[in-house]
């Protein structure tokens, strides 16, 4: 039990980082991701074959961002004149890319067969099953430390920008604000962040093939993103968990429920998980948290306002 | 105290010259050999009968639209085919005829984010965090608070400003396009969906800047709006310039009371 506690709670690691990724370009920036998956991808490929390769752990992390971050950066430089919806179109295509790629081109990437035996950081920690609490310990830090990153992004004046940029690039760019490089920056650091969620995959699995990066993946950081509430990244982490404690403990329904059969049950878990993001979507569809916005008073030099 | 954040506001105003614009839509012009002169203390109003063309020489002037020919000249450079958010780094800015507020911010984020310099608002700024940028973005802050005082909004500041009224979404464009420092401001239509007493902050906030030596324009129907405020006029028709001069001057002229009441056949 134990041993299922640490994996869920890994795996929700992870999908809070992914969800803190598109937050930064779809919550904040207004950038369409459906491509998450694909860049998600990317970043685990390029950790397993650079970790394959020998290289320190510290080095095949930093690897995957870099490389995730330029094909991110790279693809919205190509749509920067694509309107939202456009590049929904483009990042999706990206995302099938990017599969087809992992699935033809095996001399890399070991095709259907995938790679295995990747070589996984971890914290030694007595006990039984200590190397995957040391590893649950990584994730952690992890996603700590995006935490960090993007809520400090969110609450700076780059963080007013990207979302000026998503209310209105027209008005932003009258400003004097360049839409272009703002979208380029805010695109390639989510981007990073994806790969970091990447590696952290291949580590835990060790063994990565192509049928693990489906759409799917996108479509949950979505529901995390869309449950939180777009933009406030505290609420996301809490989206991210509730959208994997729905995913993962549905899976105990089958004790529950014992007149329907197996397979129609899996079929029925992710009926129920739709039926529960609708329903949040109705009665709260701004999510649960809402986006940083700094109060005037907050500053030292504005004099506090006058009750009336 | 106001007074002293409120002298920072503009500086020094521009000459911007529109020459000989042409720009036609498929088969319709829009702008027919348009030229229009602004310059520095001095406020012209652009006026015209509906789909005279009016904004879209704004737009062009602010570089949303290119010209198909003529040119745009600022302080004798040519910026014709300069994009709008470098215009605005040299000082010309605008406002749009139905207000654009930044409806997910506040309307102080609104003001903090125009005021906001290129180095504070870098994502490795954001990361370092330095104290230099902080106090970087407490003048922003002082200097936009001040603009709230000014224009009398200091009670809405955090509010986002999609719920402010239409009047007070206008002002909010006015105020923001002031914190970028401009030396040419633009503005469509200012007193659109303004209440009177609204307007009136706008009239006395207009004619201030012009007296400190900034450059005005603004596209305007409403004719008292347009003989308080401007030194200048500049009649549109059809795309043409009709007629230019003072107030009196152009309501007099036979073409301009022609083009607005419509031909005698």
């Amino acid at each position: 039990m134990i041993a299922f506690l640490v994996t869920i709670l890994t795996l929700v690691a992870i999908a809070a980082i992914l969800a803190l990724a598109l937050n930064l370009q779809w919550g904040l920036c207004g950038m369409v991701n459906f491509g998450l998956v694909g860049f998600f991808a990317l970043g685990a490929y390029a950790a397993a074959l650079l970790s394959l390769a020998g290289a320190g752990p510290a080095l095949a992390l930093l690897g995957a961002m870099v490389i995730t971050a330029a094909c991110g950066a790279a693809v919205a430089a190509l749509s920067h004149r694509l309107a939202e919806e456009y590049l929904a179109i483009v990042t999706l295509g990206f995302g099938e890319v990017v599969r087809l790629t992992l699935l033809n081109e095996s001399w890399l990437t070991g095709g259907a067969l995938g790679l295995p035996g990747i070589p996984s950081p971890t914290l030694r920690l007595p006990g039984p099953g200590g190397e995957h609490v040391g590893f649950l310990v990584l994730c952690l830090i992890a996603l700590a430390l995006a935490y960090l990153v993007v809520e400090r992004l969110a609450r700076a004046p780059f963080g007013r920008l990207m979302r000026a940029v998503r209310d209105d690039d027209v008005v932003a760019a009258t400003l004097g604000k360049d839409v272009v490089r703002v979208r380029i920056a805010a695109f390639a650091i989510g981007c990073a962040l994806l790969a970091l969620g990447g590696a952290l995959h291949a580590w835990h699995f060790g063994y990565i093939d192509p049928s693990q990066f489906t759409p799917i993946v996108t479509a949950y950081a979505f529901m995390a993103v869309i449950a939180g509430g777009r933009g406030s990244n505290p609420g996301i982490l809490v989206g991210a968990g509730v959208v994997m404690l729905l995913i993962e403990g549905s899976r105990f329904l089958k004790d529950v429920v014992d007149f329907v059969a197996a397979d129609q049950l899996a079929a029925l878990r992710l009926i129920l998980i739709g039926a529960g993001l609708i329903l949040f979507l109705i009665y709260r569809p701004q999510g649960l948290g809402r986006e940083y916005r700094r109060s005037a008073a907050s500053f030292p030099t504005v004099p506090a306002p006058a009750s009336s | 105290m106001t007074g002293a954040m409120y002298d920072q506001i503009s500086s020094k105003g521009a000459t911007l010259e529109a020459r000989n614009i042409d720009l036609s839509f498929g088969g319709v012009a829009a702008l027919v050999r348009c030229s229009l002169r602004l310059e520095p203390g001095r406020v012209t109003a652009v006026i015209g009968p509906n789909g005279a063309g009016k904004t879209t020489l704004m737009d062009v002037i602010g570089g949303r639209l290119r010209p198909d020919s003529g040119e745009v000249r600022l302080d004798g450079a040519d910026i014709s085919r300069m994009p709008p958010h470098r215009r605005a780094r040299l000082g010309l800015l605008r406002t749009f005829q139905i207000a654009r507020e930044l409806e997910g911010l506040t309307l102080f984020e609104n003001l903090l984010l125009a005021g906001q310099g290129r180095a504070i608002e870098h994502p490795l700024a954001a990361l370092a965090g330095g104290r230099r940028h902080r106090r970087a973005e407490a003048a922003v802050a002082a200097r936009a608070h001040g603009l709230l005082e000014r224009v009398g909004l200091v009670g809405q500041a955090d509010l986002p400003a999609g719920a402010l009224s239409g009047g007070q979404k206008k002002l909010l464009e006015v105020a923001r396009a002031l914190m970028v420092s401009p030396r040419i401001l633009v503005l469509d239509e200012p007193t659109a969906g303004v209440s009177p007493p609204l307007a009136r902050v706008l009239a006395d906030l207009t004619r201030d800047l012009a007296r400190e030596g900034l450059t005005v324009a603004f596209v305007e129907h409403d004719m008292d709006f347009v003989q308080n405020v401007a030194d200048h006029v500049v009649v549109l028709a059809e795309g043409q310039v009709l007629a230019s001069g003072s107030f009196a001057e152009v309501t007099g002229t036979r073409d301009v009371i022609d083009a607005y009441l419509g031909r005698a056949a």
